[in-house]
């Protein structure tokens, strides 16, 4: 498909994990629709900033490990993995506490990014 | 471009609403319903808050709005009071629709 | 226009398949279409078949049947999500030797792949949920 015809699709997430099953499967539908070749891009803003933070250990609790679910995002081939700025600071996480190198960006940046996309899927 | 947002949580339990005024862009739409009609009341602080984004088009969904006990009223100033069909033209209006959930 | 809908939460519990539902009868009665309305989440709960429902209650999963039969909609239940929250039609109740299936009439259980697929083919795609 020519890139034209490619349509932008933004999944945001703004939930933690573990609380709510809405994070994973939101990255399950992320990491199989990333197979149908669209622009594809992930924002991790308000309580999903929680998603990134590194050394999650949630083996006491019997549940997968979620870190280790968006590292996965890395392998594929994703338009932009951004984590809002602003978020991060709210909630004094700072950028090297994150498990993958997002792109950190500005609040209206964000927005902005938002708004040029064909489609944004919230769970 | 332009953008519809839909928010349906009370800014009163949730920051769907919130988030929601923090990145839509100047000209975009925001309609709430269920439970974000209580983001539009009026001597409340996220109405004031609603009241004074002129810089965005504001919709209440008055199915939601009746079911709660409120009616146009009750809302803010400038904002407008739309039915499911007034939401489908909206939705129709504007290229993307993204919702806070 | 066609529009597409994803519905994240179960009936009742929470209003979102109700607002789905009704936006579907809006924009059908203004003359667009909906090609689908995707279940994922515990949106997967509206295919149940079992639900007794009060007779002064709205019968959600008999309601989105009626509107699929009248009017050609697609109501696709994520295999994955409902696999894990129990919801089997009879082929999927066989392959995993579940000896019952509770699927309503009117509904599929497809994969993940039907819902991007409506995101890329509908003109808009609407996203109810908690």
């Amino acid at each position: 498909m020519a890139a034209a015809n490619k349509k932008r699709i933004l999944y945001v997430q703004r939930r933690a994990p573990y609380g709510s099953l809405y994070a994973q499967e939101a990255l399950e539908m992320l990491l199989m629709g990333a197979a149908f070749g669209q622009r594809v891009s992930i924002a991790f803003l308000d309580d999903g900033v929680f998603q990134l933070k590194a050394e999650q250990a949630p083996s006491a609790l019997g549940m997968k490990n979620f870190g280790r679910m968006v590292r996965a995002l890395e392998l594929h081939d994703l338009e932009g993995i951004y984590v809002e700025r602003e978020s991060l600071d709210e909630r004094n996480l700072k950028s090297g506490q994150l498990v993958l190198p997002a792109e950190v960006v500005r609040r209206a940046e964000l927005s902005q990014l938002m708004a040029e996309q064909d489609l944004v899927l919230s769970f | 471009m332009s953008t519809l947002h839909l928010v349906n949580k009370s800014p009163f339990e949730k920051d769907a609403f919130d988030s929601c005024l923090r990145h839509a862009l100047p000209g975009s739409a925001v309609l709430l319903i269920e439970d974000g009609i209580y983001g539009a009341l009026q001597g409340t602080a996220p109405g004031d808050c609603f009241g004074q984004a002129t810089e965005l088009q504001r919709y209440v969904l008055v199915e939601d709005l009746r079911a709660r006990g409120f009616g146009a009223e009750h809302l803010v100033v400038g904002v407008q009071v739309i039915d499911y069909e007034g939401f489908v033209d909206l939705a129709v209006a504007h290229e993307l629709v993204q919702s806070w959930l | 226009m066609q529009f597409a809908l994803l519905v994240n939460e179960g009936p009742y519990q929470h209003q979102a398949a109700d607002s789905a539902w009704h936006f579907a009868r809006a924009a059908l009665a203004k003359g667009h279409g909906i090609s689908r309305v995707f279940f994922y989440h515990d949106g997967v709960y509206n295919g149940t078949r079992l639900g007794v429902v009060p007779q002064d209650e709205r019968h959600i999963p008999e309601r989105w049947a009626l509107l699929a039969k009248e009017h050609d909609v697609d109501l696709v239940i994520c295999v994955a999500a409902a696999q894990r929250r129990g919801i089997l039609d009879a082929a999927e109740s066989r392959r995993h030797g579940k000896g019952a299936d509770n699927l309503a009439e009117g509904f599929r259980i497809g994969g993940l792949g039907q819902l991007i697929e409506s995101g890329i083919e509908a003109d808009r795609l609407l996203v109810f949920g908690d």
